[in-house]
């Protein structure tokens, strides 16, 4: 079962295999999730290859917050997440513009 | 949104529940899916933005080029109270905050990606504002630009700050010209305003400033601001602590940016942003209203101007349909349908039937038969694949000269290739020439079997005349056993022969005159028949083309209800 661990563990394997994934998005993303799995992540794609780690990180110019569940269901792309947004479950802080791109890179 | 004199918040909520119902609902025409899921989370950030609109704190902001006298302005205006002359931009890059302690920065502001540095004071009468000392935009980075711009977004009121020396600065303007917020908060500073004074002749210090303003005033509205309020100042003077020039307007200045405002004031201010940054929202709606307009007014004037062609189109087809109804193939399907032999009996029958057989032969062994590859079928269906789909298949056509986003919007078949009516046609004729029957032809036939049997009897009514043994024999049983002798007997001497070769002579004669009367009646069935599915067919035709009007119309009823909406959208915005 996918849980945002294991999720955000992919996304470096997929950072690593891809390095150039940054460049189309060069922002730094901090994601509160919350519920069973929940916790702090960030992803810094200002760097190359894309860095993804737990805890917080200053400087994130977007942060999101959602449950983890709703997490998981957008990494598997089963939600779609201007839905999430639209329906309050889904938070975004700070860039509106870099918030689109993390959906391509996810 | 002027007119509407209810709660601002309110109004701006209900504007944007109303976008978003659209965004989320309707087929867009003029917005791809990227751009729609961007005005939606832009939609959604600017509700969450209307129900803070009721906080009291202001963010004041001051921005200008390098030059301008902006940190003296700074210094001039906060005062001891608010800042002091330690309060140095450790980086070009940062904000600086200037801030009552009771008042914290919104939450929003660290992920604006600028960097600033906050200064508390405890001047509790200026506790409504949040001071923000900008960059000075003309040393900002191109990249770090952007974040200066997204800053500006958390501004309510700005104060543009320029000098006699930069005023003319295209940069500024251009700065000016990105910032999504409402030009009504939009105030200038003309600081500097000293050096109109130093100039030589020095007696002409005002016309010199009266010329600048002039200036000035003019590219501000080149740069879409109406009326702008331009304070002439110069905060040296009041740093320098000399009594101020009748023309230094430092002190209205000051008042302006520290006036206790109402609620209702901040609500208006903050209201008037929001509506400011509505505004990209407004352009992607404005862009889908004015498409749809568009495609529903040239749909309109389309289908206005139907009636006087289809007249001529109905009459182009029936001539073609005539014309693949006359094709040799289709006439030979419908006479094997009703076959002469069926209206014939004796020696007619036996005509028709070798000359039927005779032409299928000709035909190499096929049966005319209701085949789809026939030359009819592939005829009549061209005809009427041309007739039934020309209504759609010319607006399209006028959609795609003139870029018109049918399939966008929704048209029913907009994609499909212009022979959409396919071989429709062809199930119907298959299944009309189903209901054809062959007459039963009883008076014909009796009559043929009358002419017949009285030619038969003259026939035998000359045999009789060559002696044969009275019948029935008037003996015994070898009486009757003679008779069979007799008869052979009778018919293979030469008067038998005679009347026989005479017998088959006459059936021959009237065989074929059945048979060529048969023809006649044949022909006229075959005529007949093909006129009626001729007619079905043309009416068939008819009802496709009014279908695709009326499909045409209910598009247009759509494009119109979208229309509607946007207008109304457009009309409150008024």
């Amino acid at each position: 079962m996918m849980t945002p661990e294991t999720i955000f563990g992919k996304l470096q394997q997929k950072f690593n295999e891809n390095p150039d994934l940054s460049d189309k998005v060069k922002a730094v993303y901090q994601f509160v999730l919350t519920g069973d799995g929940g916790g702090q992540w960030w992803v810094d794609l200002l760097s190359k290859p894309g860095m993804v780690g737990k805890g917080e990180k200053t400087g994130a110019n977007c942060v999101i917050t959602m449950a983890s569940e709703d997490f998981v269901g957008l990494a598997t792309k089963e939600a779609n997440a201007v839905k999430l947004f639209m329906s309050g479950k889904l938070k975004i802080g700070g860039d509106l513009s870099a918030a689109m791109k993390i959906q391509n890179v996810l | 949104m002027t007119a509407d004199r209810r709660d601002p918040a309110t109004v701006l909520k209900e504007d944007l529940d109303g976008y978003v119902r659209f965004l989320e609902s309707e087929r867009l025409v003029a917005v791809g899916d990227g751009e729609r899921d961007a005005a939606l989370l832009r939609a959604g950030r600017l509700r969450e933005k209307a129900g803070e609109i009721e906080k009291a704190t202001l963010l004041v902001g001051l921005l200008g080029g390098t030059g301008v006298g902006k940190s003296s302005l700074m210094n001039a205006l906060a005062g001891s109270d608010i800042a002091s002359a330690s309060h140095r931009r450790p980086h070009t890059e940062d904000v600086l905050i200037y801030r009552y302690e009771g008042t914290p920065v919104p939450p929003s502001l660290p992920l604006s990606g600028v960097p600033f540095r906050e200064f508390v004071h405890k001047a509790a009468p200026a506790g409504q504002i949040l001071l923000c000392d900008l960059p000075d935009f003309d040393s900002v980075r191109e990249e770090h630009r952007e974040k200066v711009l997204r800053f500006l977004e958390h501004l309510d009121v700005l104060f543009w700050v320029t000098s006699p020396e930069k005023y003319g600065d295209g940069r500024f303007y251009d700065f000016l010209r990105l910032a999504g917020r409402a030009r009504e908060n939009f105030y200038f500073v003309l600081n500097k305003g000293d050096l109109f004074f130093q100039g030589e002749p020095s007696g002409d210090g005002y016309g010199r400033m009266g010329r600048a303003l002039e200036q000035f005033r003019g590219h501000l509205e080149k740069a879409g601001i109406a009326d702008p309020v331009v304070y002439v100042l110069s905060a040296g003077e009041i740093l320098a602590e000399k009594t101020a020039s009748p023309w230094n307007r430092f002190s209205d200045f000051r008042k302006r940016v520290f006036e206790e405002r109402s609620l209702k004031e901040v609500r208006e201010i903050k209201a008037a942003n929001l509506y400011a940054e509505m505004g990209a929202l407004r352009e992607v709606l404005d862009r889908e209203r004015s498409v749809l307009e568009r495609l529903e007014r040239r749909l309109g004037g389309y289908l206005e101007g139907l009636p006087s062609k289809r007249t001529s189109w109905r009459e182009e087809f029936e001539t073609s349909l005539a014309a693949a109804l006359g094709n040799r193939e289709w006439r030979d399907m419908l006479r094997e349908r009703i076959p002469a032999r069926r209206l014939l009996v004796g020696p007619g029958y036996g005509i028709a039937s070798a000359v039927e057989e005779w032409e299928r032969l000709r035909r190499g062994g096929r049966s005319a038969g209701e085949r789809r590859d026939s030359a009819w079928f592939r005829e009549i269906g061209r005809a009427f694949e041309f007739h039934a789909g020309r209504v759609r298949r010319e607006w399209k056509a006028v959609a795609l000269r003139e870029n018109l986003p049918l399939e966008e919007a929704g048209f029913p078949g907009a994609a499909a290739p212009g022979a959409e009516e396919g071989n429709a046609v062809g199930d119907f004729v298959l299944a009309a020439l189903e209901r054809i029957r062959p007459p039963g032809a009883f008076l014909f036939r009796s009559f043929q079997v009358l002419l017949y049997g009285i030619v038969l009897a003259a026939f035998l009514a000359a045999l009789a005349g060559g002696g044969l043994p009275p019948l029935p024999p008037q003996g015994g049983l070898a009486e009757w056993l003679r008779v069979p002798g007799i008869l052979i007997a009778s018919f293979f001497s030469p008067r038998g022969l005679a009347a026989l070769g005479s017998l088959m002579v006459v059936y021959g004669i009237l065989g074929w005159r059945s048979y060529i009367r048969a023809g006649k009646v044949v022909y006229g069935m075959v005529s007949s028949w093909s006129g009626r599915i001729g007619d079905e067919i043309v009416s068939l035709s008819e009802s496709r083309v009014d279908a695709s009007i009326g499909e045409m119309e209910e598009f247009r009823k759509n494009l119109s209800r979208r229309a509607g909406i946007l207008r109304e959208f457009r009309d409150r915005d008024k």
